[in-house]
Order: C-alpha cells, then structure tokens, then sequence
C-alpha cells in the first residue's frame, strides 16, 4: 500500500503545477476559496490556454487531440488545476467528445471533436425533464423523423449553462410505442441558437438562477446530428451516467469549507468561550474531519481502481451519498454555531458574522437530491452491489 | 498509488479465510464463551504454526518483519468470524508492549516466545475511574530496596487469566501530577499479591479485574525507564486499535452478509423481504457505513507502518468510525432479521455483543473524537 506516485509522475506533477499557476487566470485563484461564479469569458480563456497547450481533451487518444497522458497524468492534472481553483473543463470535452470517439461516425468526428479541442463550441446536457427526474427513462421530448430531420417538441429541465452554451446534447424520444420506456429514446446533439429552442431560468432557493428550462417548439435537428443508432439512446447515456459528481474535486472543496468551519468556530464566541472550546461543537466538528478522512481514504480505492483500468466500482455511489450528507451535516453545525444570527440572510452590515453560512447551507440541499438522488443512490446500492432483490 | 492490498497480502487473507473454515464456526464460538479458558490452545498453536502471531514482530526477534497492513489482512477474517484467540493481548498488547518497552535481552528472550505461541501475555493498564484515559492512574509503584512493590485495582483486562505476564501500569509516585511517572512494569501471572476475578462478560470473551495487593517486582521490571509509561503505552495501543478495528470491519461484512442473505430468504407479503425499499436503504446505509470505516482502518494500518505523522489522528479516525459503524450495523442487522433475530440461537446477535464490547475497548468513539481533536491541534 503506498499513496506515491513514480518520481516521473511527481516531475510532471511540478511542471503542471508551475504551467496552471502561470496561465490561470487570477479572478479563479481568488474564487477558489469564495465560491463565487466565474465569467464565461474567463474560463473560455482558461479552456483556450490548455487548448494551445494541448492539454484540454485530457483523456482523449492522440489522434483525436489528447495529449496522451497516463491515467496517473490524468489524475495529477485534475488535482493540481482543482488546487489552484481552476474551474473544471466543459462537458463537451468529458462527456460528448469520448462518447463521439467511441459512437460517433466519422463525419461526426470531424464535424465535432476539432472544434471541441480548440474550446470553440461550449455545451449544455439535456435529460431530465419535469416528469422525467429520478425516472429518466419517462422521458417524453419527442423527435418525430420528418425526412432528414427529426422534429422536438417538449421541454427539458435543469440544463446548467444553457444561458451560455453553443450545442446541447439530449436524450429524445423517437420511439413513443416502444415495449420499454428505455428502448425508445435516442441521443442528439443540437446548436443552441436553432429555431424553435427557447430557454428560461429557473430560481433556485439560494437566490441564484444557473439552471434553467428549455422548451422545444418545431426544433429541427438533422439525422446526421443523432449520435449511434436510433432508440439505442438509453445505452449511450448509461455510460456517460458514470460522471462523478463527488470525486475528488469535491471532496477537497469540502475540506475547505470544513476549515473555513473551523475558523469561524474559533472566532464565534459561544457561552463565554470560542465555539470551538465547547465540548459538543468540538466533537461534532473532530466528528466531521473524520468522515472526511474516510472520504478521502475511500477515494483512494477509488482512484487505485481508476489507475489500474479497472471498471469503476461502487466508490462513486458511496462517495456521492457520504459527501453529501457530511457536507449537509457541515453547514448544519455552521448554523447551531452561528446561534440566533441564523436568522440572516446575506445582511451587508453583519456580513462577518453570517459568513456566508446561511446561503451555503440552503444551498446544501441540492446536495442529496442532484447526479442522482441519495434514495436511488441507496436503490443502486442495495440491488447492484448487495444483491437485494427488486 | 496504490491504495490496495498486495497478492501476497491476499493470499493472506485468503489462508486465514480457509483456516476458519476448516478450525472454526459460530457453533465452535459460542461453546468458547462457556469454555474454561475460552480459546483453543490447539488453534493457537496452528495459528503459531501459520506465522501469525509473530506476524508484525521484527525478523530479529524470530518475527516475520510485516506491518499492519498485512496483519490486517488475518484480523478481518478473525473478526467475520468471531474468533475468540486472543491475537489482540498477546501479540498486539504483550507482545508491542515488549517490543517497545523491554531491553534486547528480554525482547529476544520473550518475542520469539510469543511468536511461537508460547507464552500469552496481556497488557493491564486501565481503571474504573480512568475510564480510557491511560494517564489517569492510581495503582501505585513503591519503591523497595530490590525494585518496586505494586498496589492497585485494573479493570476488564483482557485474558487475564489465561496470561503468563503482565505487563501492568503504575504510577512510580503517589499524589503525582495526572501524567508523570506513568510507568509500566513486567510482572508474573504467579506474583503473590496478584489476584484475578473473571467477569461474565456481554461478548464472552475473557477479561478479569486484576487486584495488586503489594505485588514485588525487581528493577529490571520496568520496561523502558520509570516515566515512560505512556509513550510505549500509546504506541502499544496505537497498533492494537488498528488490529482491533481490523476485527471490527470483518464483523461487520460478515453481519451485513447474514442480514442480506436473510433478506433474500425470507418471504413476507408474497416477496421477498429485501424487496422492501426500507430495508433496502437499510442495508445501504450498513453498507456505506462499513466501507467508510473499512477505507479509514486500511489507511490506519498504512499511516502506522509508514510511521506517518498523520498516524495517531488515523487510528483515532478509525477506532471512532469501527465503534460507532460496528454498533450501528450490528443493530441493523438485528432489526433486518425481524423477531429472529431477537433469538439466542439465531448468530446474528452474536455480532451486537461483540460490538457492544469492542465499542469500550481502548476508547469510544467520544474518546477518539475528543484524541483526534487533540492531535490535530483543536
């Protein structure tokens, strides 16, 4: 058992590390502690550097414009741009490029992945739907064949970034008869700006609108634009599923905020003493720093698992459904902390005192509900991998 | 990085699976908690045999030179199946109390020994009003003129009984500031003024309270020096919580195993009762909860071998989780078995006792939580 990397990875992991300090843009390095929203602009800048570079399409094979990176590279790139705050890279570089590679014709590959590379063309996802949330396969956006075009009528939900994205990939039902609800849906991908496509943000109970509604009317997407073959959608998307919402980006990120707790409970005064002198909020909060560690230690079997090839295996599900109820158990010992300020809500005068707190745990609870809900993640547990019955 | 065990770590694992399928059963277990000495001497020499009681002890010593990680590897499988032979006193309490504390002389004299399964040895360090602080001591060490006379009262120590040593902690002066003079010493099972009264215990493993009514030991009984106490004790301790959440751990896959396997058996309103969402998300959270505390107790082992200054906060990590994971799955198990499961002569309860024992050994989750908090500076 040894968590070290090979003195030629650590040699890379430097040159990263002095490459992303050089050319991230400082607006992220500021943010990476604030968690404030970053422009457009700015991280298209950062996508075009690592472009230039040749670094953006960090798992794609050379001769589609990967760098040809390791696994491990891989893995040490990730941490060290996540480090630095670097904001992560675009779903069309993780999430449509592999999937063209691997499904996509060869038109489709030119017509797409280059542009792709270059960090021209930014993307949205388009899957669930209002009655089509946990139960993705309800989904009911239908693509009517109409000669070389399929025709969309419906409505998607929860596209992040549709307000600046250049194409959306979706999942759309060509088949509405089919014996299963799974076996009629194919995956397009379609420009933004087409005809008959319109977007609407939705406000979140933080304040904040990143999300949004996107409605469908007469859209015209061509055959050509539906990647593998008809109704066979559902396989396509089940791979792409695998997107972890809670490696270890996320878990590092908790570790921030876990520290920024512990700082507040030092300042919080608390019953004549600092917050953290009292013996119930110091345990709850050593309480949380173990979980961490225990996040962090099942990540590394994660990402053992990762470097060796192997199909990931239940690391995932485990770490989505701990972090995200540690990190809501986190925010929850910000508000007993902060007492009776609990009551404000982003006051300007008593900025210091709130903290941020309130808004991070409302916030909190898309935690357990998003990348799958922790109900479907303990579902997917107990019948995938202990054998429950259905 | 690689955050896994080795072949030879597997194979391992896998050897001391076989072994209890041929040498143990729950059936086998239970008879051991009525047992006069609660163990079987003819296993432990097997196991003796299999190398695993010199295990972790350095070749110099007749030891095989390996670390925790793959002692691990043997106390997991140990720990699914309850096994009673006492590989946590003699060899992580006795054995790492020797091997920090004794002189050369002793350790090549006692090491091999243990290794060999011959001599069982226990650590006797905790009191009552103590509770899980090793510092808190009140039995005495007078000095004589040939060494020193002890006197005092040590709780639930583990095979007491069935050891040929003892290594005992004392404080050298009385009325000491809490800390100072912490001292342990190396006496005989058959010391006059030494008296054991076993007690009935909820797991039925063996533990006594051990009175020292002016037990005489020479100088040369000190391990280490006189106030060094509650260094080798920490370090001592340190290794027999991670081989103990190691047994924890395989407890608890062994408890989740029963109850998922039950859930599939039993059939209640025409299905299956592991078709019930509730119990589904109940064997999901076991689940969740026993890879948690599995990923922190590897890296415990991992951080002890590696002498990583991370070590002492790991092992609390660990310990806190296995405590409060071994307790939590135990219960659930029970709940997944319905009114069976309330039963004697159904096993599954037989993981709840053991968990309820294991919870109080070295420190609670409390304990740890508060140790990590210490370590880590808040």
């Amino acid at each position: 058992m040894d968590l070290n990397y090979t003195p030629e990875e650590e040699a890379f992991r430097l040159e990263a590390r002095r490459w992303i300090d050089a050319n991230l843009a400082e607006e992220f390095k500021r943010g990476a502690d604030t968690g404030a929203q970053t422009s457009k602009r700015a991280r298209v800048g950062w996508y075009k550097k690592l472009a230039e570079k040749g670094w953006l399409c960090a798992s794609w094979p050379k001769e589609h414009g990967g760098p040809g990176w390791t696994l491990a590279q891989q893995v040490i790139f990730q941490e060290e741009a996540s480090a630095q705050g670097a904001p992560g890279v675009d779903m069309g570089v993780y999430m449509v490029g592999p999937l063209l590679i691997e499904y996509g014709t060869e038109e489709q590959k030119t017509r797409f992945l280059p542009p792709i590379a270059r960090a021209d063309l930014l993307w949205c996802q388009g899957y669930s739907e209002p009655n089509a949330g946990s139960d993705l396969a309800n989904l009911a956006l239908r693509a009517d064949r109409d000669g070389d075009d399929y025709v969309l009528n419906g409505q998607k939900i929860w596209t992040s970034g549709a307000n600046e994205a250049d194409w959306i990939f979706l999942l759309a039902r060509t088949d509405p008869h089919s014996e299963k609800k799974q076996t009629g849906i194919s995956f397009l991908v379609a420009p933004m700006n087409s005809p008959g496509i319109r977007i609407q943000p939705i406000k979140q109970i933080t304040g904040e609108s990143h999300f949004y509604e996107t409605f469908f009317t007469d859209v015209r997407v061509p055959v050509t634009h539906r990647i593998g073959n008809e109704n066979e959608g559902w396989t396509l998307a089940k791979r792409l599923l695998f997107h972890e919402r809670v490696g270890l980006g996320a878990a590092r990120s908790f570790r921030k905020t876990l520290l920024k707790l512990t700082e507040y409970a030092r300042r919080v005064r608390v019953n004549g003493g600092a917050a953290i002198e009292d013996p119930l909020i110091r345990s709850r909060l050593a309480q949380l720093y173990i979980e961490l560690d225990a996040l962090r230690a099942v990540d590394y079997r994660r990402l053992t698992q990762l470097l060796r090839g192997e199909m990931p295996g239940p690391e995932s599900s485990i770490m989505k459904l701990y972090g995200s109820e540690l990190f809501q158990r986190m925010t929850d010992l910000a508000l007993d902390i902060l007492g009776p300020a609990a009551v404000l809500w982003q006051d300007r005068a008593l900025k210091d005192l709130e903290d941020g707190w309130p808004k991070m745990a409302v916030g909190s609870r898309a935690w357990s509900i998003f990348s799958g809900t922790n109900e479907i993640q303990r579902n997917i547990i107990a019948q995938n991998v202990l054998g429950m019955p259905r | 990085m690689n955050f896994a065990f080795s072949d030879e770590q597997e194979m391992l694992r896998q050897s001391a699976r076989d072994f209890l399928k041929t040498h143990s059963s729950l059936e086998r277990v239970r008879r051991m908690r009525e047992d006069t000495i609660g163990f079987s001497p003819e296993l432990w020499r097997r196991m003796a045999e299999a190398g695993w009681l010199a295990a972790v002890f350095p070749e110099a010593y007749g030891g095989l030179g390996l670390g925790y990680v793959d002692l691990i590897c043997i106390q997991e499988e140990l720990g699914a199946g309850l096994t009673p032979e006492p590989i946590l006193s003699t060899v992580t309490l006795g054995g790492n109390a020797v091997l920090f504390g004794c002189n050369e002389a002793r350790k090549q004299d006692l090491l091999p020994r243990i290794g060999a399964g011959e001599l069982m040895m226990t650590l006797a360090a905790y009191e009552l009003e103590g509770r899980y602080d090793l510092s808190r001591v009140e039995t005495t060490a007078t000095a004589t003129g040939a060494g020193f006379a002890l006197s005092g009262q040590k709780c639930f120590v583990p095979e007491a009984d069935t050891s040929d040593k003892l290594v005992v902690s004392a404080r050298v002066k009385a009325g000491a500031a809490k800390g100072d003079a912490v001292t342990l010493f190396l006496v005989d099972a058959e010391s006059s003024g030494l008296a054991l009264s076993p007690i009935r215990t909820v797991d039925g493993r063996r533990r006594s309270q051990v009175t020292l009514q002016e037990v005489e030991v020479p100088a040369e009984a000190v391990l280490g020096g006189v106030g060094q106490g509650l260094e080798i004790l920490e370090k001592t301790i340190d290794r027999a919580i991670v081989a103990l959440c190691a047994e924890m751990v395989g407890g608890m896959q062994a408890a989740l195993d029963m109850s998922v396997a039950y859930s599939r058996e039993r059939v209640q309103f025409g299905r299956p009762i592991g078709s019930f969402q509730a119990l589904k998300h109940l064997a999901a959270n076991m689940y969740v909860t026993l890879e948690t505390a599995r990923s922190a107790t590897y890296y415990a082992a991992m951080a002890i071998d590696g002498d990583q200054p991370d070590a002492r906060a790991a092992v609390s990590c660990a310990k806190a989780l296995c405590s409060d994971g071994y307790l939590q799955i135990s219960k659930a198990a029970i709940q997944m078995h319905g009114g069976i499961g309330f039963t004697e002569e159904h096993d599954v309860h037989l993981y709840y006792k053991r968990a309820l024992a294991a919870n109080v050994t070295f420190g609670d989750a409390a304990f740890h939580r508060d140790r990590y908090a210490r370590v880590k500076g808040f």
